[in-house]
């Protein structure tokens, strides 16, 4: 049992039975496309939850980070014929120095500027996709295969063994991290800007680290998607699906590692569950109103997120335990 | 020259709307504290309820009238049912909270008025009038009069009268407005309900040139965000001359340069301005206790 | 130069108001020195403006480092100071609370941290070893003030006493030559602030270091301090031992007000 209490270890355990479960159930072709995309936009909500989280502000740009790893990924693989390992990497690069760049300029400022600044950035982009068809293929979109590596090649049910391999070592490099230096002062800087200072921590240093960091789990959350769903056009990466992001970190629990999966999860199950309701089902923007209406009763009442509640009941019922989520937004007395 | 006139116009046009959308942001986040990012979506969705009730019939002077009350109920009801519960969350959460209204917003519009574009026709038809020989559309003077004449009648109250010094007050600092006995939290309920009706607006001049649709606001929204950047959120004049500053310049750039890069062109711009400027032209810097 | 500190001429106003005003002293190595003065005289901003939260309008502060050099402060940012080996402790205790008392200790260490982001997420095994030794670091210091037994302790959950040895423990994981106490002995009763006066000693004994503090507590500085600075409307009253800051007449008169006020 205390084994189990080590993260990394809980990290890989759902790894497993995320990989394992869809096999046994012998899984649909739509159930796999529906987890894959849990997974993937995960890798990004995780990335996402390092700026939210960790270092307090919001990007608007989120969806175009991944835009612009997914469209760097295809055109390297899909058109240069380079290795998908290639485009992957890349896919992780070019979104962290472009993200650099932004956050340079945007977070020299007070205040939350960087939401104003990457919401400006995914417009611009939005129509840098549209217009440069010779890299992205304009309006009519862009394509790629599904991914080959030294030789082999992956299947539909593959690539998401690939995603949920790539999410984990994610998820546990994020962990070591946050657990270090870097973390601590991340962490630091989010409770008491005023010790993190005197300790030597450079606030526009470690903004501008969590802000770089998390357009690089963007890209990588792009890359897999195009080498995925193998197709994508330039209006699936603006501003709605980084509010998703921004939704799947609040619901799930702002700050923490699981709690970008989880929010995730709801997010994309919470469509799939209307549907099957009788008349609900039928009502166009319902999914949109409610995730919009979570975000407001999330962070009024339940800043910890879904990722918490475990915690709350076992602290309730077993009245011991610590006091888990520790990073509300909500300002203390 | 006369073209470079041509385009000053026709983007004070552009700046009316941008500068109301901006003003209704600035009034919103002094008072308040809140950046609402909701504001353009709000906007969109009253464009809808308007020309909803055109397509019922009513005439458009009452359906406007209509939609801006509503419009001001619809901010009557953020802030006396969601914001006035808020006050322990941080600026952050309530940011974030805005952008949760953004998806209420996108969601309700299809939901009530269907999934097709509506259409919303000009408040004044007729032929472009010259004048010193700059042709002008009548409906493009009128939007520029109403604003400027709104924006006017804004300022005088601000300036002049007992509740434009309360908002100015609570502006400043809301503990000592409340302690100087300023009945704060109505300052923010008027404040609210002005901000979302300066924002349907705005969306109700803006429906007339392209059609009612979930994203006819997105460029008015972004553009009112960087005039605002542009000004300075420390004044309420700060981001109506950063809305003219960015309306006429993204028409000339549009004209001159390239249409289809203007707002790319415009935003690297407005990024220089900040490195340059971190504050905003009329920004102010504070110093922050320790 | 003999002394850390070295300050000179150091002005700052807010507004129309000169904090402070045309302000020198200078403090010797490993020396405890205190700078007192009533309420609102400007102690706090003098400290803000040593380690950069505020910029002064003009003045110099002269410091010299761990490395014996020379430096003017002026030329840094808020958060190069602690490099430099001078650190700070606030008013109200700025602690994170969610992380336990090491944790806390650990990013007093901040600076000391050489292995990358990318040795982190990896945990390669330079960065294991560099979290090992800075983790026995802190245990040791720990162990000095005798709070070992509070390591893993959520910080949130002690005391207001432990917090501000806490943060004084913290202060010595970046092996500082001066350290800037701000009111150690507010919020503490008078046990507590016996034990504080101990515990600033025998800092500055094992540690070698000087310490600078503001206080209120006159007991406190009188007993533990070496050379005493009284300001006042950010000016300089009287410099010197305690028992010449004791006689001083304009002291006496800042404290207690001129004598026809009380008549």
């Amino acid at each position: 049992m205390q084994l189990l209490k080590r993260k990394p270890l809980q990290y890989s355990l759902f790894g497993i039975i995320a990989i394992i479960l869809p096999m046994l159930l012998n899984a649909k072709g739509s159930t796999y496309t529906l987890l894959a995309s849990i997974g993937i936009i995960s890798i990004a909500a995780l990335g996402f939850n390092i700026l939210l989280g960790y270092s307090g502000q919001i990007s608007l740009g989120h969806g175009a980070f991944m835009g612009m790893g997914a469209y760097m990924s295809a055109y390297l693989v899909a058109r240069m014929e380079l290795p998908f390992i290639v485009g992957l990497v890349m896919a992780a690069i070019v979104p962290l120095l472009v993200g650099f760049v932004l956050g340079l300029i945007a977070l020299r400022l007070e205040g939350h500027y960087l939401a104003i600044a990457t919401l400006g950035f995914a417009v611009v982009i939005e129509e840098i996709f549209a217009e440069f068809s010779d890299f992205t293929g304009g309006w009519s979109g862009t394509k790629a295969g599904f991914p080959v590596i030294f030789g082999y090649k992956f299947s539909k049910e593959s690539v998401y063994v690939l995603v949920i391999l790539v999410l984990v070592g994610l998820m546990i490099a994020t962990y070591n991290f946050m657990k270090s230096s870097t973390g601590r002062a991340l962490i630091a800087m989010k409770k008491s800007e005023h010790a993190a200072q005197a300790m030597g921590v450079s606030l526009f240093k470690y903004k501008l680290l969590a802000f770089s960091l998390s357009t690089m789990y963007a890209g990588i959350a792009g890359s897999l998607y195009i080498h995925f769903f193998r197709f994508c056009e330039p209006k699936l990466w603006g501003i709605a699906l980084s509010l998703d992001l921004l939704a799947s970190v609040v619901i799930g629990g702002i700050g923490t590692i699981g709690g970008a999966v989880v929010g995730v999860a709801f997010l994309k199950l919470l469509p799939t569950f209307l549907q099957g309701l009788p008349i609900l089902g039928d009502i166009d923007g319902l999914a949109f109103v409610l995730t919009g209406v979570s975000i407001i009763i999330f962070i009024m009442f339940y800043p910890k997120g879904l990722i918490n509640i475990p915690n709350d009941i076992y602290v309730r019922f077993m009245k011991r335990g610590k006091e888990g989520g520790k990073d509300g937004i909500r300002v203390e007395d | 020259m006369t073209l470079f006139f041509q385009n000053i116009v026709g983007g004070m046009q552009s700046a009316s709307m941008y500068g109301l959308a901006a003003l209704g942001l600035v009034l919103i986040y002094k008072t308040t504290g809140v950046i609402n990012f909701a504001q353009g979506e709000l906007g969109m969705f009253h464009a809808f309820v308007a020309a909803a009730l055109l397509a019922a019939g009513v005439p458009v002077g009452l359906a406007v009238l209509v939609t801006l009350l509503i419009a001001g109920a619809v901010g009557f009801l953020i802030e006396w049912g969601i914001m006035r519960h808020a006050i322990k969350i941080d600026a952050l959460g309530k940011m974030i909270m805005t952008m949760g209204l953004v998806m209420v917003a996108q969601g309700l519009a299809p939901m009530l008025f269907g999934n097709n574009p509506l259409y919303f026709p000009k408040l004044l038809g007729g032929d472009p009038i010259m004048i010193l020989g700059i042709s002008i559309l009548p409906n493009t003077l009128l939007i520029i009069t109403i604003t400027l004449t709104i924006m006017g009648i804004l300022f005088y109250i601000l300036q002049k009268t007992r509740w434009g010094l309360a908002i100015r007050v609570t502006a400043e600092n809301v503990n000592t407005a409340r302690l100087m006995g300023i009945p704060t939290q109505k300052v923010s309920l008027v404040i609210w309900m002005m901000g979302t009706v300066l924002g349907a607006l705005a969306a109700i001049m803006v429906a007339p040139l392209t059609t009612v649709n979930v994203s006819m606001m997105a460029d008015i929204h972004l553009k009112s965000f960087i005039s605002a950047v542009l000004g300075g959120f420390a004044t309420f004049y700060g981001p109506v001359v950063g809305a003219f500053i960015i309306g006429m310049l993204n028409n000339i750039i549009g004209f001159y340069i390239s249409s289809k890069w203007a707002t790319a062109i415009l935003y690297f711009f407005i990024l220089i301005v900040l490195v340059l400027k971190p504050t905003g032209l009329f920004g102010k810097k504070f110093i922050k206790k320790v | 130069m003999a002394s850390v500190l070295k300050i000179d001429n150091l002005s700052i106003s807010f507004g129309g108001l000169k904090a402070v005003d045309n302000l020198s002293f200078e403090i010797e190595d490993k020396m405890i020195y205190g700078l007192i003065g009533p309420n609102g005289a400007g102690k706090t901003t003098v400290f803000n403006c040593i380690t950069k939260f505020y910029t002064p309008n003009q003045g110099s502060v002269k410091f010299k480092t761990i490395e014996d050099k020379v430096v003017e402060l002026m030329d840094y940012k808020v958060h190069e100071i602690v490099n430099l080996g001078l650190v700070r402790t606030f008013q109200n205790v700025e602690l994170i609370k969610d992380l336990s008392i090491i944790d806390n200790l650990l990013i007093g260490a901040h600076s000391q941290y050489k292995s990358t982001v990318i040795a982190q997420a990896f945990m390669l095994k330079k960065a294991r070893n560099e979290e090992k030794l800075m983790r026995e670091k802190a245990m040791n210091i720990l162990k000095d003030l005798g709070l070992e037994d509070k390591a893993e302790e959520i910080a949130g959950s002690q005391p207001y006493g432990v917090l501000k040895n806490v943060e004084l423990a913290r202060t010595l994981m970046s092996d500082p030559k001066l350290i800037i106490i701000d009111e150690p002995a507010a919020g503490l009763n008078e046990t507590e602030t016996e034990a504080l006066a101990i515990m600033i000693r025998k800092i500055r004994d094992t540690y070698h270091c000087a310490i600078l503090m503001v206080e209120h507590d006159m007991g406190l500085v009188m007993n533990t301090c070496e050379r005493i600075c009284a300001i006042n409307f950010g000016k300089k009253l009287a410099e010197g031992t305690p028992d010449e800051i004791k006689k001083n007449k304009d002291v006496q008169e800042a404290y207690l007000g001129k004598e026809d006020d009380i008549a």
